[in-house]
């Protein structure tokens, strides 16, 4: 069972293909295609793959491989935790990592919220599976048997009190510790049940290094001899570059040559950013003529009225008829909603670092799915997958906007004209306008509420944009068939957490002239805005307290307690110009949101949010409540302020001044709280966001009179 | 000459026309210091220039002749933490981290030259400049008054 692991077995392509989870897919075949990109890793972390994250060397040190990539979410924290738990020591005796390509076998993207949801079971037994080890070596040192022997914090003790510490057992080993199988049956795990940990533990990863300055970041990575690298980007989408002047390029002092890029667009190495930006300048680039590719009105195919006038809606997320007495229709409803695209705009402009030598590459990248950009940029070489090393770092926001790194295989490319370690570093105006943005979003829901106040027939329709495999992965021969898949990430959140005896749900995600793709949520903000604003309607059409009208649509206990908590939490009274809403976030999480707002001078004020969620156990509740904090921030943003804008194909928004975030200054007071749960722990990430945006937008409508039915507010004064 | 952590420190001819926040990263590696948009709209490079809060990448290294410059990694060392350090590791403000140095350089020039101690209203008004997209501002608005306690109960 003890096995020395000098280094990671080589997998072959098509144990590679299913590790990444594409045969179950289908997609084998495609793969094999030469056109075809490589695509994004969705295997779930699997068991047997845990056992290698967590790793006992006979230094002493107890490593863990992190198998998530880290982007402020806390996952370091939460993960660190279990196998502090299950193996119980001080969490500060592990040294978590973020791990390189060549140290795991492939994790799935991290993506969705799912991170403790996937990996809290397979880190804990891989924990457990070390503990269970070590208790079987502190049993043969002690000459005893292991039942005999009982965990206390830091070892084990024996029937007389006698103490045997892992310190000790470390001290005998002479091989590191990193076991290949585990026991049957499988070890108890601590984590669901013990506390001396788990639900406490609250310190961040690399928290000194961010609050001292230290290199934590892709950008603060320096290498001997490294070079600045960039590629030239279309000033407007489709636009084609017609020349360019090399000669003049080449000659500013400090460039060390202008090859031909990626897509036929040149690439510039230099010594110093100065003197890249000097030779860009120097390029002169001439493109096409600008032709109007995109209009600056609502795209007609993502206008749901036009859409139901053509009858054109192909895909049915729900179609459910209960059976039950109709009764007669009260009223009926029918209500528009819409939401722009909107921008990732994480703080840090996306960076990557590659250095090509002697047929491999090492590559520095921050992305949610390493091993897509290690698939990724051995595609673009030419290289066997092994022989790319990709080392992932602390991703500074973004929240579904890094899977794909392009600024690494920028890197990558340029290093391999030079076989100099090359960094690129994309401009704000860059981060802004050659990413994918989060798709606008169109609904009409339409209600009938019957004479006992219930709602007899719901129907949501909407239409939107691709989500889930970002049109610039796809070739454009083959979009359509983007248009023909159901996109579970448009149609997340769509269907309302009620029990309505009718209650369809029809989507189109139809791909329109510019590359949309995942943002915090997906569509979970877009459609709870749409579903939890429609069941406010039709509360106020019953003359109903909208706590009162919900607890009356829904049987489901622990969404009823969010919403009863969530209540008395605020001291709701229908007398005030309050907002609720709750969500059901991908059948795991439950979430409750109450929004206090007001109009000071005529501007939409956010005064106080409280929210109640339950998420199962929580490992970290400290982190959970900062994943909180900053989805109620990213709701006040939504709706205040936020609005992606492209003009004839160029970003209109494409710095902060024209894409303007949430301040301080928009910030309201926040009280959260987490409900006691010892289910199984679910995700944190994304949850409070959805809820949180209706209920602001809720709030706003009572408080001004004036239904809000399309975000942001800014663009509209609500009063006037 | 510029006077950066203490340290008297040449320039290259070089770099007079770039940016403070292009020499601090690129020239000296001091990377704490952080480019966010190159606008100043978002405070991430955010640096004490004669103890006021600037944003580097406004600021011409030719203007700076003999001025004496503090980044993140000049405020206060492991051993020995600025208060505001203190406050921020004490509620776990970050979370991706990426614009904290700049949220805490611009909150330990204020609290370093206020009189009277920080209310959360005053924090408020004074961080408005930093932008922060993970949603910390609420922990942000509390570490500041935290800091100003802290620092006033110091001396």
């Amino acid at each position: 069972m003890m096995t020395l692991v000098t280094d990671m077995m080589t997998l072959n392509r098509r144990e590679f293909l299913k590790k990444s989870g594409w045969v179950a897919g289908g997609i084998t075949i495609l793969s094999g295609c030469s056109y075809l990109p490589a695509l994004p890793t969705l295997q779930t972390g699997e068991k047997e793959d845990a056992l290698g994250w967590i790793q006992l060397l006979k230094s002493g040190e107890l490593l863990f491989f992190c198998p998530r990539s880290e982007m402020g979410q806390g996952i370091e924290t939460g993960l660190t935790a279990v196998v502090a738990e299950e193996l119980w020591i001080n969490p500060t005796l592990i040294n978590c990592k973020l791990p390189r390509t060549n140290q795991i076998l492939p994790t799935k993207s991290t993506v969705g919220s799912q991170s403790v949801q996937d990996y809290f079971e397979p880190t804990a037994l891989a924990a457990a599976t070390l503990r269970e080890k070590l208790r079987e070596l502190a049993a043969h040192q002690l000459g005893t048997n292991v039942d005999t022997l009982s965990l206390t914090e830091g070892g084990f003790v024996d029937v007389h009190g006698t103490r045997i510490a892992y310190s000790q057992i470390v001290a005998k080993l002479t091989t590191n510790l990193v076991l290949m199988q585990y026991p049957d049956p499988l070890p108890e795990i601590r984590s669901l049940t013990q506390r001396n940990f788990v639900g406490k533990h609250s310190a961040m990863g690399q928290i000194e290094e961010i609050i001292h300055g230290e290199p934590v970041f892709v950008r603060d990575v320096h290498l001997q001899g490294m070079r600045f690298g960039a590629v030239v980007k279309p000033v407007f989408l489709g636009a084609r570059l017609m020349s360019f002047d090399r000669q003049a390029a080449m000659a500013v002092p400090g460039v060390d040559t202008v090859v031909d890029g990626p897509a036929d667009l040149p690439g510039i190495i230099a010594r110093t950013p100065m003197a890249l930006r000097r030779a860009l300048d120097a390029l002169d680039c001439q493109w096409n003529e600008l032709t109007p590719t995109l209009e600056t009105t609502i795209h007609p195919d993502l206008d749901i009225d036009h859409m139901i006038a053509e009858d054109a809606l192909r895909h049915t997320e729900l179609d459910l008829q209960q059976p039950g007495v109709s009764g007669a229709i009260k009223s009926r409803l029918n209500l528009r909603f819409d939401t722009p695209m909107l921008a990732h705009a994480a703080m840090e402009p996306r960076s990557g670092i590659a250095w090509v030598q002697d047929s491999q590459c090492d590559v520095w990248t921050a992305s949610q799915d390493p091993f897509y950009v290690q698939r990724a940029t051995a595609k673009l070489l030419g290289l066997a997958e092994d022989k790319v090393i990709v080392r992932n770092h602390r991703i500074g926001g973004a929240f579904g906007g890094r899977i794909v790194c392009q600024a690494t295989l920028e890197a990558a490319w340029l290093s391999a004209a030079v076989s100099k370690p090359v960094k690129v570093q994309w401009t704000r105006e860059d981060e802004f306008a050659h990413n994918y943005a989060g798709p606008q979003f169109s609904h009409r829901i339409k209600i009938e509420l019957n004479q006992q106040d219930k709602i007899q027939h719901w129907q949501h329709q909407l239409v939107s944009s691709p989500i889930m495999i970002p049109r610039s992965l796809v070739p454009k021969p083959i979009h359509w068939i983007l248009d023909m898949t159901k996109d579970k990430g448009v149609s997340r959140g769509s269907v309302a957490p009620y029990e309505f005896q009718s209650h369809i749900v029809e989507y189109n995600s139809d791909t329109i002239g510019m590359p949309t793709g995942a943002w915090r949520g997906l569509g979970s903000a877009p459609n709870a805005f749409a579903v939890e604003c429609a069941m406010d309607e039709a509360a106020r059409a019953a003359n109903k307290d909208p706590v009162a009208f919900r607890l009356n649509h829904t049987d489901n206990p622990r969404l009823r307690k969010v919403i009863e908590e969530v209540r008395d939490l605020s001291r709701w009274t229908d007398k005030t110009h309050r907002g609720v809403a709750a969500t059901i976030y991908k059948a795991a999480t439950y979430v409750a949101v109450v929004a206090e707002t007001s109009i000071i001078s005529g501007v939409p004020v956010v005064n106080k949010l409280w929210c109640v969620q339950d998420s199962g156990i929580a490992l970290s509740p400290d982190r959970i409540r900062a994943q909180i904090e900053g989805n109620l921030v990213w709701a006040v943003s939504m709706v205040l302020t936020e609005k992606f804008t492209m003009d004839k194909g160029i970003a209109t928004s494409n710095n902060f001044d024209k894409y303007p975030i949430a301040r301080q200054q928009h910030i309201p007071e926040i009280v959260i709280k987490l409900l006691d749960s010892s289910e199984k722990p679910t995700g944190a990430g994304e949850p409070a966001f959805a809820p949180a945006v209706a209920a602001i937008a809720n709030s706003l409508t009572r408080t001004t009179g004036h239904p809000v039915r399309q975000l942001p507010l800014r663009d509209r004064n609500p009063v006037a | 000459m510029l006077i950066i952590n203490h340290q008297p420190t040449e320039v290259d001819a070089d770099w007079n026309e770039t940016s403070l926040l292009e020499f601090l990263r690129d020239k000296l590696g001091l990377v704490g210091t952080k480019f966010g948009c190159g606008i100043g709209e978002c405070g991430a490079c955010t640096v004490h220039l004669n103890g006021y809060a600037v944003r580097s990448c406004q600021v011409k290294v030719s203007s700076l002749k003999g001025q004496s410059i503090t980044t993140i990694e000049g405020l206060g060392s492991k051993e020995n933490p600025h208060v505001t350090q203190q406050a921020w590791r004490k509620l776990n403000v970050p979370q991706c981290g990426y614009c904290q140095a700049g949220q805490i350089m611009t909150a330990a020039a204020l609290i370093d030259r206020a009189d009277h101690p920080i209310s959360r209203e005053e924090a408020k008004i004074a961080m408005n400049g930093n932008l922060c997209r993970c949603g910390t501002y609420t922990r942000i608005a509390d570490a500041v008054v935290d800091a100003s306690r802290l620092s006033r109960s110091q001396t």
